[in-house]
C-alpha cells in the first residue's frame, strides 16, 4: 500500500479557504460587539427585531466580505472536486473558475454597495428594493445559474460521456455477477 | 363564498389527504421488494426524481416558519432561500452522478450503505445510520406537532366541529401519513411528492400576487415602509447582521449535500444521466415555492408597521393570519393543503430514511447481513418509528418542549456537519479515511448537542450548525491528509475514476 504523502492542488486549495475561512469567524470575535450587531426589539412592536444603525457593520464588514469570498471559493473547490476524475478536473476547471469570478464579483458588489449607503446614510433603489438588497435577490441568487448551464450543457462531456457510460457497464458486468453468486 | 372559509379550507385539507390515501393503495401494488420499498426499484423519472428532491427540501419550516422569518428580521432570511441556487448546483455536481453509480453497483438501498461501499467500514455506516435516525426523530416529532396544531386551527375554524384535542389531530394526520408510507414505502412517498410539489408551486405563485397586491403599491410600497421604519431591515443583511446571514449562506449552501431525505432520492433515479434534466427542474420549482416564504413575510411586517393589521402574537403566526384575512376562501384552502403538502412531503421522507436506518442499515452493520423477510420489518419499522415519533412530539409538547428544541438541533446543521465531509467529500476524494469520517459524524452530533444542551451564544449570531460545518470539514480534511492513503475496495476504486 502506497503510504507517500500527496497532496493535489485542489487539496491545498481546499485547506487555504478552510483556514481563511476559521480565521475570517475569529478575528471578528475579538472586536466588541455592539448591542445591535445581530438585531434589537423594535419599539413598538412585540417578535419585531430591528438592525438599528448600519453603523453597526463597520468594524466588521472587511471579515465579513471575507467569509462571504472564502465561502464562494470553497463552493468553488466543491464543484470542481464533484469534475475531477482520476486526479484531474479537466476542461471543465476554466468555465467553473469563470463562473466563480463572475460570483465573487456580484458579492462584492453587494458589499461595495452596502458600504456606499452607510456612507452616505441613503438607500439608493434598484428595483424595487435598495440596490445591495436586489444585487442579494437577483445577484447572488441568480449567479450560480450559469452552473447549472454548464451542468446541462456540457453533460456529456464533463460528468458523465459516452466513453463513462461504457466504462460503467464493463464495471458492472465484471463486479456484479460475481456478487450475486456470492 | 366568505360564510364558508372555513368548510372550504377543512374541504380541501380532506381532498388532500384523500388524495395521499389512494396513491398509498396504488403503490401498495408496486412495491414488491425492499429495494421497491426503500428506493423505488430505482426506476423513477425524471420529473417525479426533481420534485421529489425540491419538495423534500421545502418542509413546513419553509412555508410557515419562512414567513415568520421574514416578520420577524426582515431581509436577514432570504439568505437561506438564495443559498438553493448553488446548493443545488453542489449536489448534483458532487453527488448526482456519484452516488447512482454506487447504487446501482453495489444495489444500495439506503445511504449508510453507500457510506459502508465506500468507506469499507460497518463502523462508519453505522454511525451515519445513528446520526440519521437521531436527526429523524427529531426532525419528525417537530414535523408531526406542526401537522397536528395546523389540523386542530383550521378544524377549529368550522363552528360545529370546534377546537378537539391535540392527539386526536396527532391521530389523524398520522394516520394517513403512515398508511401511505406503510403501504407504497418510498413509491407512494415520491408519487405523493409529486403531487405535493405542484400543489406548492401553484399555491406559492398565488400567494405571492395576492401579498403583493395586499399592500397598496405593491413591493415596492413593502419596501419604502420597511425603510422608512428601519433601514436595515430591507438592506441585505436584514436585522440579524452579516455574519449571521452568511453563516446561513454557507450552511444552507453547503449543507444540502448533507441531507439524507434530499440526497437519498439521486440514488433512485431510472438514469445516471437523468441528473442532467433534474437539477435546473429542482431549482425552478424550488424557486417558485420560495416565492411564498418571501411574499407573506414581507406583506404581513408591511401591514403591521403601517398599522393595518394588529401585531402577531409570534412571528409563525405570519401565513395562517395572512391566508386567513387576506387570502380568497378558495386560496386559503389552496395553500393550507399545500402547508400540509409541504409537512407531509418532508415527513414521509423521515420515515422512509428512519425505518431504513433502523431495519436495514444498523442490523447489517452489527449483524453483517440484513433481517429475514426485510419489507415485513421496514412496513413494520415504519409504523413504529412514527408511533414513536408521535408519542415523542406529544411528551414533549405537554412536559418538556426543550426536548424538541434539542432534538430539533439534530436537524439541518447535524446532518450537515456530519454528512457533507463523509458523503459529499468522501465519494469524491480517495483520499478520505473511515477514521476522519468517524471523527466528522462524532464531531458533529457532540458540537450541535452540547451547543443546545449548554445553551451557547456565539457573538455576531453566526449560525452554530455553519461552525459546526466548518470544524467538521477541517478535521475531515487534516486527518485523512495526515493518515496514509485508505485502501478501496477495487470496484469501488475504479468507479470513482468515473
Amino acid at each position: 500500500m502506497e503510504t507517500r504523502w500527496r497532496f493535489s492542488m485542489l487539496d491545498l486549495c481546499l485547506c487555504t479557504v478552510l483556514i481563511a475561512m476559521l480565521t475570517s469567524l475569529v478575528i471578528p470575535l475579538r472586536i466588541p460587539e455592539r448591542e445591535n450587531s445581530s438585531g434589537v426589539a423594535h419599539e413598538q412592536f412585540d417578535h419585531i427585531q430591528v438592525g438599528g444603525n448600519a453603523s453597526r457593520h463597520e468594524p466588521i464588514l472587511r471579515y465579513g466580505w471575507l467569509y462571504g469570498i472564502c465561502t464562494i471559493a470553497l463552493f468553488i473547490i466543491m464543484l470542481m472536486l464533484g469534475l475531477r476524475r482520476g486526479g484531474r478536473v479537466g476542461s471543465g476547471k476554466w468555465a467553473i473558475l469563470l463562473g466563480g469570478a463572475i460570483y465573487m464579483c456580484v458579492f462584492t458588489n453587494v458589499v461595495t454597495e452596502y458600504a456606499k449607503s452607510i456612507r452616505s446614510g441613503d438607500a439608493d433603489f434598484f428595483g424595487p428594493f435598495p440596490s445591495a438588497t436586489t444585487w442579494v435577490l437577483l445577484g447572488i441568487w441568480i449567479a450560480p445559474m450559469v452552473f447549472i448551464a454548464f451542468y446541462v450543457w456540457k453533460f456529456r462531456e464533463w460528468i458523465y460521456t459516452a466513453e463513462d457510460e461504457k466504462r460503467f457497464q464493463r464495471l458492472l458486468a465484471k463486479y456484479k455477477p460475481s456478487k450475486d453468486d456470492a | 363564498m366568505e360564510a364558508y372559509r372555513s368548510l372550504i379550507i377543512v374541504g380541501c385539507v380532506a381532498a388532500y389527504m384523500v388524495l395521499c390515501i389512494g396513491v398509498g393503495l396504488w403503490a401498495l401494488k408496486l412495491t414488491k421488494s425492499t429495494k421497491d420499498f426503500f428506493m423505488a426499484g430505482r426506476n423513477l423519472g425524471i420529473l417525479v426524481t426533481a420534485v421529489a428532491v425540491f419538495s423534500s427540501t421545502m418542509s413546513g419550516f419553509g412555508f410557515v416558519g419562512g414567513p415568520g422569518l421574514v416578520y420577524r428580521m426582515g431581509t436577514s432570511s432570504f439568505w437561506i432561500v438564495i443559498a438553493t441556487s448553488i446548493s443545488y448546483c453542489l449536489a448534483f455536481y458532487l453527488l448526482g452522478k456519484r452516488i447512482r453509480l454506487f447504487a446501482e453497483l453495489r444495489e444500495s438501498v439506503s445511504l449508510p450503505d453507500a457510506v459502508a461501499a465506500r468507506y469499507g467500514s460497518n463502523t462508519t455506516a453505522a454511525l451515519t445510520a445513528v446520526a440519521i435516525l437521531l436527526g429523524v426523530m427529531g426532525y419528525l416529532a417537530t414535523q408531526i406537532l406542526a401537522m397536528a396544531i395546523t389540523l386542530q386551527s383550521v378544524l377549529a375554524g368550522v363552528e360545529w366541529i370546534g377546537t378537539i384535542r391535540l392527539e386526536f389531530c396527532v391521530a389523524i394526520s398520522c394516520a394517513v401519513l403512515v398508511f401511505y408510507c406503510v403501504t407504497g414505502g418510498i413509491i407512494a412517498s415520491v408519487y405523493t411528492d409529486l403531487v405535493q410539489g405542484l400543489l406548492m408551486m401553484l399555491a406559492a405563485v398565488l400567494v405571492f400576487l395576492t401579498a403583493a397586491a395586499a399592500v397598496d403599491g405593491g413591493v415596492m410600497a413593502m419596501s419604502q415602509t420597511m425603510l422608512r421604519d428601519d433601514p436595515e431591515s430591507i438592506g441585505p443583511w436584514g436585522s440579524r447582521g452579516i455574519f449571521c446571514c452568511l453563516s446561513w449562506y454557507f450552511l444552507f449552501g453547503l449543507g444540502l449535500v448533507g441531507q439524507p431525505h434530499v440526497i437519498t432520492k439521486m440514488m433512485m433515479s431510472r438514469r445516471v444521466s437523468d441528473a442532467r434534466q433534474m437539477l435546473p427542474l429542482s431549482v425552478f420549482g424550488y424557486g417558485v415555492t420560495a416565492l411564498l416564504w418571501i411574499g407573506i413575510g414581507l406583506a404581513m411586517r408591511t401591514l403591521v408597521l403601517q398599522g393595518d393589521h394588529t401585531a402577531l402574537m409570534k412571528p409563525d403566526d405570519a401565513a395562517p393570519e395572512f391566508l386567513q384575512s387576506y387570502a380568497h376562501p378558495l386560496l386559503a384552502g389552496l395553500v393550507f393543503a399545500g402547508l400540509f403538502a409541504a409537512i407531509m412531503s418532508t415527513a414521509d421522507s423521515f420515515l422512509n430514511i428512519g425505518a431504513a436506518a433502523v431495519v436495514h442499515d444498523i442490523p447489517r452493520a452489527v449483524r453483517g447481513r440484513s433481517l429475514d423477510n426485510e419489507l415485513f420489518w421496514a412496513r413494520t419499522g415504519t409504523g413504529v418509528i412514527a408511533i414513536v415519533a408521535s408519542g415523542f412530539a406529544l411528551w414533549a409538547y405537554y412536559v418538556s418542549k426543550d426536548l424538541v428544541a434539542l432534538l430539533g438541533a439534530f436537524g439541518w446543521g447535524t446532518f450537515a456537519a456530519a454528512l457533507v465531509p463523509t458523503v459529499a467529500i468522501g465519494f469524491n476524494w480517495k483520499r478520505a479515511t473511515p477514521l476522519a469520517a468517524n471523527v466528522a459524524i462524532v464531531t458533529s452530533l457532540v458540537f450541535n448537542f452540547s451547543i443546545k444542551l449548554f445553551g451557547i451564544t456565539i457573538p455576531y449570531a453566526i449560525n452554530e450548525g455553519a461552525i459546526a460545518l466548518l470544524i467538521s470539514l477541517t478535521l475531515f480534511f487534516g486527518i485523512s491528509l495526515l493518515s496514509p492513503p485508505p485502501k478501496i475496495d477495487p470496484d469501488i476504486d475504479e468507479v470513482m475514476d468515473i
